[in-house]
């Protein structure tokens, strides 16, 4: 009717199209999503020897990312468009069905004129709105050529910097494992010593035997009080246990919300013999708890 | 240089995010490769879409292949750390191996 | 109230670690100063509210003895609780050590820290976690309370213990802690407990008792 078409689309081409372009935005969100968490704060690969890894990690994922920004833009270009399109060819119907209308009446030249120069109108914006659509999918293909050209060996890289880390592990269990066992093992024997005072308060009951438990014999030998000591230790103190103990105010079985439950919140605070401290480390000074009222 | 399960295990959980990646790739390429982009407008918008398309397959095509490399490289760097059991998950989840397993 | 774990002389420049430990722990006096020691050692007895007199001269002269046994060691704190647990008396023990770790790469010092524990084969089972900001390492073991009992032939009370090692972010050490119980019914309670005080390790710059 009009001789032209000054709106050409297809929206349901567009639809195809735009349903495409969600899918492949979600599997880069979603696999951007799990390469990112590998290398936040907390995780393993966050410090010096796991940094390379962390690095290619993030590379890797700004390449991803990259790639969905244009797509997201080009999403949003396609949905524009098919929305503008849409309601550009609804007028663009309405002109021809008004054309129609005037077709064979006499003395409606003019206004079949101004019928005809509004679609023409129309398909210039139908145009200007091709072109955002255009410029949407030229700079994909920009970012498309950066990936392209970015043309690392990342797998490589990668492996490398694996071996590194594996040696770098080696040498620190070969230097410092023999120490932090020792203080393992410390901790261990300070923990079944200090149980014993649970025996004493009477709340515990650990079948012990003066004299066969090491730590103990140890601790008795060097009490000022030492006989008193094995003869308390033989006694079985369940029977004069506290009456009524508090009741624990850590019960709740929830992870991860000890700072909220805690009504008088206690915290403790170990000095560190860091490297920008002058403190001597731990063990040449003696440990010891220093309880401050405040 | 003994073997690490534990490291193992936190190094197979890259192997693990790398072949998801792959994975949700493939995936992404079977979509486009069933994509019939023909006219959705004007004749130069469609010249820059199909471009465009085109070049997204490639781009697709290369970090899918890269994935399934880096998959490669540090199942090779598993066998060096020994055997690695990963845990999928993240957070307070722990990766375990009890200290039998390393005779396994 | 607040109380520090101490290691080294007090300085305004040394920073401090610090943990979220519940109202229940009671600390084990291990002060320097004989007066002081002494003086919490009392009130940790009244705190304890046991009347025999048996009974409280017994633990006096245990926290006495057990204070001099850790003064030359690498613990830098030890406390215990003494609790009703879902209507029965419970107890667990929480011990606490700053270890040197030569590197302030804490994902070096984890995955180091976790191979060495596995090897050692003390630890039932060990574990890398990511603990809030924190990546951990975390050993469980299971052991009789008195190594000797098997002479014996009795068999002592079984101690279940979890250690966690904690890196200290800019710094080259670690914190270590261990939560030790012989009331295996309440472990669950314990483990999720230890791993909450290891989450809420900080570092302050300055030292809590000069805070103003």
């Amino acid at each position: 009717m009009l001789g032209f078409d000054p709106t050409p689309s297809d929206p349901q081409r567009l639809v195809v199209l735009s349903d495409a372009l969600r899918k492949i935005v979600q599997a880069l969100v979603q696999s951007r999503t799990e390469l990112s968490r590998m290398g936040r704060t907390g995780s393993v690969w966050d410090g010096p020897a796991g940094a390379p890894i962390a690095t290619l990690l993030r590379r890797y994922s700004l390449q991803l990312s990259a790639l969905e920004e244009s797509l997201v833009d080009c999403l949003q270009a396609v949905d524009n468009w098919r929305e503008g399109a849409e309601q550009r060819q609804a007028q663009i119907a309405n002109i021809v069905a008004a054309v129609a209308d005037v077709a064979g009446d006499a003395g409606t030249e003019d206004r079949r004129t101004r019928l005809i120069a509004a679609a023409r109108e129309l398909g210039v914006d139908h145009d200007r709105a091709a072109a955002d659509l255009a410029l949407a999918f030229d700079e994909l293909s920009g970012a498309v050529e950066q990936i392209i050209r970015a043309d690392d060996d990342l797998a490589g890289e990668l492996h490398r910097a694996l071996v590194a880390l594996t040696a770098a592990i080696d040498d620190w269990i070969a230097a410092e494992a023999p120490e932090l066992l020792r203080t393992a093992i410390a901790l261990g024997e300070v923990a079944g010593l200090t149980t014993v005072i649970s025996e004493l308060v009477g709340i515990a009951a650990l079948g012990r035997n003066p004299g066969e438990a090491v730590g103990v014999s140890d601790i008795i030998a060097r009490s000022p009080g030492s006989h008193r000591l094995i003869k308390a230790l033989r006694r079985q103190w369940l029977d004069v246990a506290p009456a009524a103990l508090p009741e624990a105010t850590f019960s709740h079985r929830q992870s991860g919300g000890l700072a909220r439950r805690l009504s008088d919140r206690r915290p403790v605070h170990v000095e560190v013999a860091g490297t920008d401290s002058a403190a001597p480390p731990a063990a040449a000074s003696g440990g010891g708890l220093l309880g401050s009222g405040e | 240089m003994q073997p690490m399960p534990l490291v193992g295990a936190e190094i197979q959980r890259i192997n693990d995010a790398f072949h998801r990646v792959s994975l949700e790739l493939s995936g992404v390429l079977s979509v486009i490769g069933d994509l019939d982009v023909g006219p959705v407008g004007t004749p130069a918008c469609d010249r820059a879409v199909a471009a465009g398309m085109t070049d997204l397959r490639t781009a697709l095509s290369g970090l899918q292949q890269v994935a399934s490399e880096c998959v490669t490289a540090v199942s090779r760097h598993g066998d060096l750390s020994g055997t690695a059991q990963a845990s999928a998950g993240s957070g307070d989840q722990p990766i375990a191996l009890s200290a039998g397993e390393e005779a396994l | 109230m607040r109380v520090a774990l101490q290691i080294g002389h007090r300085t305004r420049a040394a920073p401090v670690i610090v943990l979220d430990v519940p109202p229940d722990f009671h600390q084990v006096p291990l002060q320097t100063e004989t007066e002081t020691r002494t003086a919490s050692q009392l009130q940790l007895l009244e705190v304890m509210g046991l009347s025999d007199p048996a009974q409280r001269e017994a633990l006096s002269l245990y926290l006495e003895a057990l204070a001099v046994r850790l003064s030359d060691g690498t613990v830098v704190g030890t406390a215990f609780c003494a609790v009703e647990l879902d209507g029965h008396p419970s107890t667990a023990t929480l011990t606490v050590a700053l270890h040197p770790t030569a590197t302030a790469d804490r994902g070096l010092a984890v995955m180091g820290a976790a191979e060495a524990m596995r090897r050692d084969g003390r630890y039932a089972t060990v574990d890398i976690r990511e603990l809030g900001v924190h990546p951990a390492v975390t050993g469980m073991a299971e052991r009789p309370s008195v190594p000797g009992d098997a002479a014996s032939g009795e068999v002592g009370a079984t101690l279940r213990e979890m250690s966690v090692l904690v890196p200290v972010p800019g710094h080259e050490q670690a914190a270590m802690l261990t939560m030790s119980t012989p009331c295996l019914e309440d472990w669950e309670v314990y483990e999720t407990l230890l791993l909450d005080i290891a989450r809420s390790l900080q570092v302050q710059q300055t030292h809590p008792d000069f805070i103003r």
